[in-house]
């Protein structure tokens, strides 16, 4: 009777340590969900149109509408509009890459916007800028339309699909009333 | 035994639904992530298994 008990509190302890095991594993899995999904090359991108800035969040290019169609902005016709592009780097290595930028036009390249090696420290960051003009557009023999802004580093390829438009014409003010 | 229906619905839904999750969270995962999930959850049910055996379920 005595060594039944023995067995049964020995199966009691044991059996404790195989379930505080399976939690630790569980808490294993929960931290590497946690821990891999900080760790990665991420980017940023802020597109400044119609006065005001745009922020376009590294999760927005994992959906699966911006992935097929690109993430749209919508500009006035003569309006500079300004990007300004952010790559973190969260790995324990530094990130050598070449970032470009370009715009296209129904499959056809029409100007390029930038070409730049960067290096990005370790969980640093590193931003480039550039600014698409009207006039560059209408140097290349385009006008208001929708264009294409590719940018690209690594594997990493980016879409943004700008809309141009003619800028509303606000009527003048009637003239004072006497 | 209306109540074990009631019980085996819950769990049947609970189970869907961690499913889900982890099958939309796991699309996000590097695969070295991947791997390493996948052996930690054999070894959640391994364990779990062992634990539940000796209690003599």
């Amino acid at each position: 009777m005595k060594g039944q008990e023995s067995e049964s509190g020995m199966a009691t302890k044991g059996g404790g340590l195989y379930l505080y095991l399976a939690l630790a594993c569980f808490a294993g899995i929960i931290a590497i969900f946690v821990v891999d999904g900080y760790l990665g090359i991420y980017d940023t991108l802020y597109v400044t149109a119609q006065e005001r800035e745009q922020e376009i969040e590294p999760d927005y290019w994992q959906q699966p509408w911006v992935k097929e169609q690109g993430y749209r902005i919508a500009a006035e016709w003569g309006e500079p509009v300004h990007f300004r592009y952010e790559i973190d780097n969260r790995t324990f290595s530094t990130y050598l890459t070449d970032v470009e930028a370009s715009l296209w036009k129904s499959g056809e390249e029409l100007i390029e916007l930038l070409d730049e090696d960067i290096a990005v420290a370790s969980f640093g960051e590193a931003t480039v800028d550039w600014t698409l003009r009207a006039e560059e557009l209408e140097a290349a023999g385009s006008g208001v339309g929708e264009y294409t802004v590719q940018i690209r580093h690594g594997e990493v390829e980016r879409r943004v699909v700008l809309s141009y438009r003619y800028p509303a014409e606000v009527p003048p003010p009637p003239p004072p009333m006497r | 035994m209306r109540t074990y229906i009631l019980y085996g619905f819950g769990i049947l839904l609970c189970v869907s639904g961690v499913g889900y999750l982890a099958a939309e969270y796991v699309k996000y995962l590097s695969e070295p992530g991947k791997l390493t999930c996948l052996i930690l959850a054999t070894a959640v049910f391994a364990l779990l298994g062992k634990y539940f055996q000796d209690r003599d379920w």
